[in-house]
This record gives structure tokens, C-alpha cells and sequence, in this order.
């Protein structure tokens, strides 16, 4: 549902019934005064005469005379002001009988006295009905103490009448139609006017109307007028929304990376800085996304190009092996050897390359762990046993009795620790040696090291070791298929976990390369 | 040796050459192809069990789960994905060990072997037993095959230093700091001094092994 309609149907939801409940309000209030003021008037014509008339003549008394007013009252639509030629209807004048000419007619209403021939002004006669259609004029019943009336045409005094108090207006219905009725105690208990009954009868019309139809009908103009008011108001409201959902959708389309404008200071501003909140942060999703896709496609690509050559040159040496075998029915150890350290660097380096991959699709890949390092270190040697048993380097280990704790990514360490001890057996020789050292030290941090009696590095190659890429001279040598993938991959794990990691020359003229960071 | 252990692998070639390089190891190796296989054949016998977790159905995992119920047995995990949640999530439902493929069958059989290793190093009362070698360390004697030793304080607290750790090797400044007075014996060079005499002292079927780079080991002459 669009919103104009929806305002409207609330408005006149709305309107509706408090129209009628106001009106009815007034209807009521109207009644009430009504019904006081009828009983004063009854009241005073009671005391000024009218119960005299009444003990007079009983069984013909019917209240004050009636006169016809040259005016008629109101009109059936209510309200407004009266059009000049009305059809006479009877006005009440509960103003005492004229006196006779010569006195001044007090209640008149006309402070400066008037001269009594002339028909009574137009003032404010009595009304019951207010700004409504004239009702009947009111009758008077007499009835002695016992409730009996002399008038023969006197309506029962009902059992409410009677409990109820002196003056207190109830509605009544009988055959000729509805209105109101109040029994008036008069005071003189003898005699036939002990209480008498003011009937006031309903206009047809207006028995019918117990809501006050014409009331409502006063408000129905301020309602169209509001309810105009609020769709005319609502007109630029709902352009500038249509114009922001035309933005946003524009922007959606351009993948998030055009702002929608800001208009004014209100709640559709509001909107218009939230979505391009949104969408800024959209686009941070993007990018990162976009991160791990190209992380995944370079992974994909380096895992063909890198893989494909060391794992020629492995078939190559099993192709010779065999060759051999066939030929001498012997195999030369060295091409067993170099088979076996393909195949060995083969896997570390598809390991690698996965590390890699993970650690440019950024921080979901990397896990904050309790790590022991003293099982990982032992892991470690274990895996590279065989490649320096191979190679005929000796691989020794020191780790403290206690486990040593360290916060981060198990696989990430391993495969850093890993390179590095790859790395210093493949570039020694027979009859060398590594060891891997691990401690703590009073400060709650830890010493990793690696070192060997190697070649080592040359000293001006030593800061640039971890670059990506980088291959010193002397790994050209001991293998021409690498990449510098290992020590840049130890470089970017230690920066992750907040470590030190430093190369230098150790103590046996090798390289040494030492991890420093804090303990869980 | 001759361990019974239980494994579990479903790729053939694999399987079978796990099955073989066991054996050749010396264990008393049997391979299952399924987790369903493995639960059955399952018993308290086995000393180690290995779960591949590449396996399809239950998975690797739930069988661990499954025996972690009933049973603290040794238990390695292989694995083809190299991934720290896994490893965390397999060492937290009860795994000893993990071993990532691609694998030397080497490396293998060397951490079957270090989970079954049996401590080395026995501890009688206020003794410590390790091969030929009893020392008490209330009274700070040592005895070698039954024959008392008699030993300085320094070469007595190196011998215990090694001694807890058989097999394993010690870093210079640990025994140093185990065993010397920075201010009276000095730094790690008197160390070499010390630790030449006490070898003498042992003699031979105990031998102390100078690790490169490192510092010393107490050799047990078993498996390490």
C-alpha cells in the first residue's frame, strides 16, 4: 500500500471516530446544559406564577401559553445562521405573561425597556434544542401526592420518575415519540400540583439520531481540509524518496561505488548516510573478496608453474633409475638421492605455496592457537630427518623439558620453522651439520634458532634474505627450480605472530637464523 | 617391539604401503579399510592406532571421537589438508599426533615410535634408573652396573642433569647453570673439562655423547 493511501485510510481512521466522539461530547454537554437551563426555566415559571395557574385549573393546565413566534428556528441541516423566511414554528416563551401595558417586561432581556405591544425581539428565546431543528414545546403535568393528575391527558409517573431526584431529566418514549421528562417536587404537598412533569418531546428527526449526526457533520470539513493539508505536505516527501530509491538502485548497479546524495537534515538524510554507510562497507567486502580470489587464482597459477618443473625433473630421475636398471642391472645411489630430494621438495613446496595463498587471502585464514613449540619442533626435525640423513648432514635438536607456549597458527609456524631447516641442510654438504635450539628465558619469552656449519650467506646478502623472491648466489647452485618463496614466507609468519626473526653469521661460520617472541 | 597397532586407511596403494613400512619397522601392524573395520576389529590389544581423516562415511574424527569414549590409546592422525583448525579440532577430541601428507615413510615410523617409547628413565624410591646407571639423589651416590662411582659435586650434578633427560640432549647453559658456580667454576668452557672427566669416570657402556652445536646427551644405547 503506497503511502498516500495508507496516510489517508489513518487519517480518516482516526478522524472518524474522534469526530464522533467529540461530537458526541458535544451533543452530551449540549444536553446537559440544555437540561439545566430547561429545569431552571421550569423552576422559575413554577415559582413566578406558574404553579398558581396550576392550582387554578389542574386539569387543564399545561404550562406557560404558547405563543407563535413570527420566525421559525434553525432548519433541518443545522447549524449556520438562519435564512430569513422560516415556516413559523412555535417558539417558546417561558417570559411570564406580559404585564399589562404600562409595566416594564423585565425579562425581556432588553435593559432600556421596550414598549410591551411589541412583539417580543428575535434575542435568544428559549431553545431547547439548540442549534438543532426546534423541538416541541415542553408540556406540564400536575399530580397530587399520591401521583394522580387531574389531567385526564397526563402520562403515568413511572417508578424511575419517582426515584429519581427532584429535577433530574431521563429520557422517556411513549407512542407520539422520545424525549426527556423530569418530575419537579413543587412543595406543596396538598393539593393537585404536588409534583408536575416537564416532558420535553424529540424532534422526529432526532430521535433518530442518538450521535448527533448533524455534529458530525461539522467536523467534516476540518477533516477534508487536514487530510488535504497532509497529502499535499506529504507530495515533496515522497519525491525525494523516490528520487533516493532511484539513487540506491543506480548505485547498486555501478557495485556500490557511487554514494547516493544527501538531502536536507531529516530521516530521509539519515537514510540516504546510512546506505552509503552500507555500501562503503560493501565495497570493503568486495575488495577483501577480491583479495582471496586473486590470492586463489595466483595459488592456482604458481601451483601449475612452480610444481610442473621439479616434478619433470623427478620423472627425469626415475626415468634414469630405470634406464640403468635395465641396463646394468645396479642403480647409482645419486639418482636415487636426487629423486628423493625432488620428491621431498616438491611437497614442501606445494605446502608452501598453500601457506602462501593463505597468508595473502588475509586474516580468516589465520588461526590464534595455543601452539606448543617444543612438539613442533620435534615434528619439524622428524619431517626433515630423512632429507638430511639423505644428504649425510647430521640433524640435532634441543628443546626444554616443559612445554612452551606460544599464541598463533600451528601450520603457518611449522612451515616457517620448516623452510629454514629445508634450507640448511639442502645448502650443506656431507658431514655437516644443523641444529634447531629452542629456550625460554626469564622474561617469558622464547629463542628459536637455527644454525649450521653451512656456507652461509654472504654478509651483504644477508638483509635482503627474506625478500619475496630472492635467491642468494648460493642457491642457485643447490638448486636452479627454486623459489624464493621459503624465507619470505618465514619473514611474513614472524611479522604475523609478532616475532623477531634475524639472519647472521653463526658461531660455526654457517648461517643462522633465530626466531624471538613471548610465551603465552 | 612388535607392538600391535591398528590403522585405518582406505586409499590401497597407501594402506599397503603403510602396512609394509610398520612391519618393516618391526610393529604388528593391521590395516583396516573402513571406519566400520576398525571399530570392529578395536580392542585393548593394540598399543597405537593410526586414523586417516580422509575417510569417507563416519570420517576420521568420529571414530576418534567413538574411541576417546573408552580408550586413552596412543592415536595419530594423517591428514591430506594442512590446516591448523583441523589440527586443533583433532588434538582437542583426543589426538596425540598429526602428520600432514606428503610423508616419508621414515618420518612415519619415527613418531609411532616416540609415541610408544617407553620412559627410559625409572624412578625407584629416591633412585633413578637409566640403563647401567642407578643414582640416588638424597645421598648423591651413583653406581654403575652395582659399583659405586665416586664423583665431585659438579660432575654429579651434570650426570643428574643428563640423567633426567635420557636420551635427549642438553644445551651447554643448562648444565651449566645446573651444574656450576658462575662465581666459583666459572663459565661453559670448564664445562668441556668436567664433563671429560666424568665420562672417564662412567666409563664406557654409559656413554655421554657430545651433541654439535648443542652440548651434551646421555645415550641409552635404545631407540631415540
Amino acid at each position: 500500500m503506497k503511502l498516500r493511501l495508507r496516510l489517508a485510510l489513518t487519517v480518516v481512521a482516526m478522524a472518524v471516530p474522534v469526530a464522533g466522539g467529540l461530537s458526541w461530547m458535544q451533543l452530551e454537554s449540549r444536553r446537559r446544559a440544555l437540561d439545566e437551563s430547561a429545569a431552571s426555566m421550569a423552576a422559575s415559571y413554577l415559582q413566578n406564577g406558574g404553579l398558581e395557574a396550576c392550582e387554578l385549573n389542574a386539569a387543564e393546565w399545561t404550562g406557560p401559553d404558547r405563543r407563535r413566534g413570527p420566525r421559525g428556528l434553525g432548519n433541518e441541516r443545522g447549524g449556520g445562521r438562519r435564512p430569513p423566511h422560516r415556516p413559523p414554528e412555535e417558539e417558546l416563551d417561558f417570559r411570564p405573561p406580559p404585564p399589562p401595558p404600562g409595566e416594564p417586561n423585565e425579562l425581556a432581556g432588553e435593559p432600556d425597556g421596550e414598549h410591551p405591544e411589541r412583539r417580543p425581539r428575535r434575542g435568544p428565546p428559549f431553545r431547547p434544542g439548540g442549534d438543532g431543528p426546534p423541538p416541541r414545546a415542553p408540556e406540564f403535568f400536575a399530580y397530587d401526592a399520591d401521583y394522580q393528575s387531574a389531567n385526564a391527558a397526563a402520562p403515568m409517573v413511572t417508578a424511575g420518575l419517582r426515584q429519581g431526584a427532584s429535577g433530574e431529566w431521563q429520557p422517556y418514549e411513549s407512542d407520539r415519540g422520545t424525549g426527556r421528562q423530569a418530575l419537579f417536587t413543587t412543595g406543596r404537598a396538598q393539593g393537585p400540583c404536588a409534583y408536575v412533569l416537564v416532558r420535553q418531546t424529540d424532534p422526529p428527526f432526532a430521535s433518530r439520531d442518538r450521535w448527533g449526526r448533524p455534529g458530525l457533520w461539522n467536523w467534516l470539513l476540518p477533516i477534508v481540509i487536514v487530510l488535504a493539508a497532509l497529502l499535499i505536505a506529504l507530495g515533496p516527501i515522497i519525491r525525494r524518496i523516490r528520487r533516493l530509491s532511484r539513487a540506491v538502485r543506480a548505485s547498486a548497479k555501478g557495485r556500490y561505488q557511487t554514494p547516493v546524495r544527501v538531502e536536507g537534515h531529516d530521516e530521509i538524510a539519515e537514510l540516504a548516510t546510512a546506505f552509503n554507510v552500507a555500501s562503503e562497507e560493501i565495497q570493503v567486502h568486495l575488495a577483501e573478496q577480491e583479495k582471496r580470489e586473486q590470492a586463489l587464482r595466483a595459488f592456482l597459477e604458481n601451483t601449475t608453474h612452480d610444481v610442473m618443473i621439479p616434478l619433470t625433473v623427478l620423472m627425469g630421475h626415475l626415468s634414469s633409475a630405470r634406464d640403468q636398471l635395465a641396463k646394468s642391472n645396479s642403480l647409482d645411489p645419486a639418482v636415487i638421492a636426487s629423486a628423493v630430494e625432488q620428491a621431498h621438495y616438491l611437497g614442501s613446496l606445494v605446502q608452501n605455496l598453500n601457506v602462501a595463498a593463505k597468508l595473502d587471502a588475509g586474516e580468516p585464514f589465520t588461526q590464534k592457537a595455543p601452539v606448543d613449540l617444543v612438539a613442533l619442533v620435534e615434528r619439524c626435525v622428524s619431517r626433515h630427518k630423512p632429507l638430511a640423513k639423505q644428504r649425510g648432514v647430521d640433524l640435532e635438536s634441543a628443546v626444554p623439558e616443559l612445554p612452551v607456549w606460544v599464541s598463533g597458527d600451528v601450520t603457518f609456524i611449522e612451515q616457517a620453522v620448516g623452510n629454514v631447516l629445508n634450507n640448511s641442510i639442502r645448502y650443506n654438504k656431507s658431514g655437516g651439520h644443523v641444529a634447531v635450539v629452542l629456550q625460554t628465558n626469564a622474561a617469558e619469552g622464547f629463542q628459536l634458532q637455527v644454525f649450521d656449519d653451512g656456507p652461509g650467506i654472504p654478509d651483504d646478502e644477508i638483509p635482503r634474505l627474506f625478500e619475496r623472491g630472492f635467491r642468494g648466489s648460493a642457491a642457485g647452485e643447490a638448486n636452479p627450480a627454486g623459489e624464493g618463496i621459503g624465507l619470505h614466507i618465514v619473514h611474513d609468519v614472524a611479522k604475523r605472530h609478532g616475532w623477531k626473526v634475524s639472519a647472521s653469521r653463526s658461531a660455526q661460520g654457517g648461517l643462522q637464523v633465530e626466531f624471538t617472541g613471548s610465551q603465552l | 617391539m612388535n607392538e600391535p597397532i591398528l590403522f585405518v586407511e582406505d586409499d590401497a596403494e597407501l594402506g599397503a604401503q603403510i602396512e609394509s613400512h610398520l612391519r618393516q619397522a618391526g610393529f604388528d601392524a593391521t590395516w583396516t579399510r573402513t571406519a566400520e573395520d576398525f571399530l570392529d576389529r578395536f580392542s585393548g590389544e593394540y598399543r597405537l592406532a593410526i586414523l586417516d581423516l580422509t575417510l569417507p562415511g563416519a570420517g576420521g574424527l568420529d571414530v576418534l571421537k567413538h574411541i576417546r569414549t573408552f580408550s586413552d590409546i596412543p592415536v595419530l592422525i594423517l591428514s591430506a589438508r594442512n590446516d591448523s583448525f583441523d589440527k586443533v579440532r583433532a588434538l582437542k577430541l583426543g589426538a596425540d599426533d598429526y602428520l600432514t601428507k606428503p610423508f616419508w615413510p621414515e618420518e612415519l615410523v619415527e613418531r609411532v615410535k616416540a609415541r610408544l617409547r617407553r620412559p627410559v628413565m625409572q624412578r625407584q624410591g629416591a633412585d633413578m634408573v637409566v640403563g647401567h646407571l642407578r643414582i640416588n639423589l638424597d645421598e648423591r651416590s651413583v653406581h654403575v652396573d652395582g659399583a659405586s662411582v665416586e664423583l665431585t659435586r659438579v660432575e654429579f650434578e651434570l650426570l643428574a642433569a643428563l640423567a633426567k633427560r635420557p636420551g635427549a640432549s642438553v644445551t651447554r647453559r643448562v648444565l651449566a647453570e645446573a651444574a656450576l658456580d658462575p662465581e666459583r667454576e666459572g663459565s661453559e668452557r670448564t664445562l668441556d673439562v668436567h664433563m671429560s672427566r666424568l665420562r672417564q669416570k662412567l666409563g664406557e657402556p654409559n656413554s655421554i655423547a657430545t651433541v654439535w652445536g648443542i652440548g651434551y646427551r646421555l645415550e641409552t644405547g635404545k631407540d631415540t
